[in-house]
């Protein structure tokens, strides 16, 4: 995904996540064509769409058009069933693909000069004393902020820049954008994960086992996308462009959806 | 050129904008006009200021065009003086008498400006009740703004914190933001909540905001529940709610606050970012927004963490703040969530002790500075026609601060030593600003710094009920209700005259009111003899008129036919006199004059000849210009070409 976004690194983010919905619609559109019975899906549409149009030339006849209505309820749970196994191989890089997108447009970066609370949850909550953050490539903000019963401690980060980290208790955590640029994975947290977590949460830097930090968040705020005067999540974005393209790759590589 | 021909120049000026108006044709204008508002800037001292030479833009901008003081409107209300702005008339015109009218059937006061109207028509299904015609936010104000002629005529107009402008116009090719009058997400002026464990703060006071006793879960951690608004979508509108979760950690001496999924620590004296609330209406499907910022004032050994009245979310507002809706959220996005509500400084806080001094400048620095951001914000992105911007912290910081640069004010010796100079210090500020706007003058731009009043001291306040009582204008028939309002404590049938808002009175009159006993017959030389009466008061302790004078408000308008809710006179009080709180809520206290003991130690509500605003400009200007022709006067400016 980062080799994708590569050309769109200088660009506002806004660019990168079209081109990628507008390539994935294509891509899962001749997923759909390969890994369907194309001649079976033309059929059944033309079924349907007779069905329809004798309904509409039999409205005098009610018999006629529940006949063709209950055809065509039987056409539409076979068309579902027709459908199922290229959406099934849609599905995995479908979900791939939006936890990538997640992770690098669901998150602004953190912001400048507004600070932005981190907290980790330990397995066991270290001692007050000598307990330090400091930050690399960030301002960290005192005071450090222990709650004994979630054993957490929370403080303030502001003005980071790509690649920051920080180090608490003797931990270290990427905050933010991990490089410059718009495509830039935007880590909110850490977590200790295995391989298929890793997969799905990439918005999350990876814990090691071994870590005494079970996990962490950062109050990063989300991100919209200003469109036709609303303001839109990175996913509705993402669902709306990949449709279109895949509508007009319909179209040019004569697809039956 | 003099004042009446500039005046027939610039209505000539209007009138030919709305002739071409209706020839359907648009006009070409390179000219700009930059109007920068500072509610309450006093010419007096931006005279002292300047001289000092803490406001050396103002003194170059003066230099090059002239320094007058702007005619303000009666009363010298920022609601009554900005409605004359906008509509180039006067409260005959916009109908807008003071901050408050009365429904003269009940003589229930509400808020002149703005309502809220319910839906006339609903679908109830279950528990959900569904709006389906009628209803919104209704602005009052009457009158046509001027600046509707120019987007007739092709040229485009940004106004931004415009005060009386909510529900923000929909004029197609202009951009709005509304200011002063806008709701905080409850519908009030500006509601704050204070948290407390400290059984000591506990009050039954609701004016302003209120405080709600937490406590210790056992654990440090106190959980805050957040009034939000009405949910008008329920029967009964119920209120919603939502939780903050408050870790506090005494040895660090901040909290962490958990709202919605997010966390924000806190110290203690500091603010919070903006926190968004969320109050779900109908769950999945209808959502309120609100922004708020949370202070700690206090950790140990009691919590004490005040939370500003909840604004309306720029980025998704529950209400049209706005026009086009995008607008708002345009800002936000560019600078921040930011002040919505109409007054954003929390005077209230310090008034009630919420705040202390440092407190509460600690809050107003945050919205001047705010303010500020969206100045440069909307500079940038100016490229033509006109740009209005306003200010509120000149208004409401001289109202806090006044007592800091007069001696007689009875709290000027107990204010600390760092705030001796924070009047300089304020009027320094917004000079930066204009230094700022200065940046921008060309050939072809015009800059117009102005504001709707000056200030002076508000020192004692005049009971005006009271003095109606003891005069035998209004009779007491229950004295032991007299604090509360002239509802419970008065006879109607033995009262001729109630005072209500800041500078209003009415006459209790028959077949008007309830109960009312001055024939139509008898008013006006019952008027005539009252406010012979209300100017030859004397304060007893200074031996001065606290009413410079009484205005008989069919006078000021002769041969129009005013509202029934319009006052029937303007009470003008004399610098250092103001009325009462009392009397602006309706009350009937013993004493008649008293030491104004509140932080809100200047005012403006006396006669208007005595506060004018002031006008700034780059280009020479007449003397005796009043606000209400500034409308005018801006149209000349950008049509001065054509």
């Amino acid at each position: 995904m980062t080799a994708l976004l590569a050309p769109f690194r200088n660009s506002p983010p806004f660019s990168g996540l079209l081109a990628i919905s507008l390539v994935f619609g294509v891509i899962m559109i001749l997923i759909f064509k390969f890994t369907s019975n194309q001649k079976a899906i033309g059929a059944i549409r033309s079924r349907m769409g007779a069905r329809a149009l004798g309904m509409l030339l039999h409205l005098h006849s009610p018999v006629t058009v529940i006949k063709a209505a209950t055809a065509l309820m039987v056409d539409n749970l076979s068309y579902l069933w027709r459908i199922v196994t290229p959406m099934l191989f849609i599905a995995v890089p479908f979900i791939l693909t939006a936890a990538a997108l997640d992770a690098r447009y669901g998150s602004m970066p953190v912001p400048r000069g507004i600070p932005t609370t981190v907290t980790l949850t330990w397995d066991e909550l270290p001692a007050r004393e000598g307990f330090t953050v400091t930050g690399a490539g960030i301002t960290v903000i005192e005071p450090v902020v222990f709650v004994d019963t979630l054993r957490q401690t929370s403080f303030r980060v502001q003005n980071a820049s790509p690649g920051a980290t920080v180090t608490a208790g003797g931990v270290t955590l990427p905050i933010g954008a991990s490089a410059e640029g718009s495509g830039s994975v935007i880590y909110r947290g850490a977590a200790r994960m295995n391989a298929a977590e890793r997969l799905l949460k990439p918005f999350l830097a990876p814990l090691p086992p071994e870590s005494p930090v079970t996990g962490a968040t950062a109050s990063i705020p989300e991100a919209r996308y200003s469109i036709l005067g609303g303001r839109w999540s990175w996913l509705t974005v993402f669902l709306v462009y990949s449709s279109l393209s895949a509508i007009a790759g319909a179209a040019v590589f004569k697809v039956k959806v | 050129m003099n004042r009446r021909e500039f005046l027939k120049s610039a209505a000539a000026a209007s009138a030919l904008l709305a002739l071409n108006t209706g020839c359907g044709g648009a006009l070409r204008t390179k000219r700009k006009v930059l109007a920068l508002a500072f509610d309450g800037l006093d010419p007096g001292l931006v005279r002292r200021y300047s001289a000092l030479g803490l406001m050396p833009n103002a003194k170059r901008l003066m230099q090059m065009g002239s320094l007058r003081n702007l005619a303000t409107s009666n009363p010298p209300q920022s609601p009554v003086a900005w409605s004359g702005f906008i509509t180039g008339g006067g409260p005959d015109v916009h109908g807008i008498f003071d901050f408050v009218h009365r429904n003269p059937e009940n003589r229930i006061p509400y808020l002149s400006t703005s309502r809220v109207n319910p839906p006339t028509r609903t679908l109830d299904v279950g528990n959900l009740r569904l709006p389906l015609s009628g209803g919104g936010v209704e602005l009052l104000r009457k009158g046509e703004p001027f600046w509707r002629s120019l987007l007739k005529n092709g040229i485009p107009v940004t106004m931004i914190k415009l005060p009386i402008d909510f529900p923000a116009p929909q004029d197609r090719g202009g951009r709005f933001l509304s200011g002063m009058g806008t709701p905080d997400i409850r519908g009030s002026q500006g509601s704050f909540t204070f948290f407390t464990d400290d059984p000591r703060s506990l009050s039954d006071d609701t004016s302003g905001g209120i405080i709600v006793p937490v406590r210790d879960q056992g654990d440090n951690c106190y959980r805050c529940r957040v009034t939000g608004p009405q949910n008008s979508l329920i029967a009964g509108s119920p209120v919603m709610e939502t939780t903050a979760d408050v870790w506090a950690d005494r040895t660090a001496g901040a909290v962490r606050i958990d709202v919605n999924g997010r966390s924000f620590v806190v110290g203690v004296g500091q603010w919070s970012p903006w926190v968004r609330f969320s109050f779900p209406a109908i769950p999945g499907i209808s959502t309120v927004f609100a922004i708020g910022r949370f202070y700690v004032k206090e950790l140990s050994p009691k919590l004490r963490l005040y939370l500003s009245p909840l604004n309306i979310d720029p980025e998704n507002p529950a209400l049209p703040i706005s026009g086009p809706d995008w607008f708002a959220r345009s800002i936000a996005e560019a600078i921040g969530p930011y002040y919505t509500k109409g007054f954003p400084e929390d005077t209230k806080a310090l008034s009630r002790g919420i705040f202390n001094d440092d407190d509460y400048f600690s809050q107003a620095t945050n919205v001047f500075d705010e303010r500020l951001r969206m100045f440069t914000h909307a500079l940038g992105n100016w490229k033509d026609g006109l740009l209005f911007f306003y200010f509120s912290s000149t208004d409401l910081n001289q109202h806090m601060f006044y007592r800091t640069i007069d001696p007689e004010s009875p709290l000027h010796s107990s204010v600390a030593p760092r705030f001796r100079n924070i009047m300089g210090e304020l009027y320094a500020k917004a000079d930066r600003a204009i230094g700022q706007a200065m940046e921008l003058l060309d050939g072809n731009t015009d800059l117009m710094v102005f504001s709707d009043h000056g200030f002076a001291p508000f020192n004692r306040g005049f009971g005006l009920n009271s003095w109606l009582a003891a005069e035998g204008y209004a009779h007491i028939s229950r004295p032991e209700d007299r604090n509360k309002d002239m509802f419970a404590c008065l006879d109607w049938n033995r009262t001729s005259a109630y005072g209500l808002g800041l500078n209003s009175l009415y006459v209790n009159q028959a077949g008007r009111e309830p109960d009312g006993i001055v024939t139509t017959d008898e008013k006006y030389p019952f008027m005539q003899r009252l406010a012979r009466d209300l100017e030859s008061v004397i304060d007893p302790l200074t031996g001065r008129r606290p009413v410079e004078k009484a205005y008989i408000v069919s006078d000021m308008f002769p041969g129009k036919e005013l509202p029934p809710f319009a006052p029937d006179m303007i009470v003008g009080y004399a610098r250092s006199y103001r009325c009462s709180w009392e009397t602006a809520l309706g009350a009937f206290p013993e004493e008649i004059i008293t030491d104004n003991t509140d932080p809100w130690s200047g005012d403006h509500c006396v006669a208007p000849m005595l506060c004018p605003g002031s006008l700034i400009t780059s280009s020479p200007m007449p003397e005796g210009l009043a606000l209400q022709d500034m409308g005018a006067v801006i149209t000349r400016a950008l049509t001065g070409d054509s």
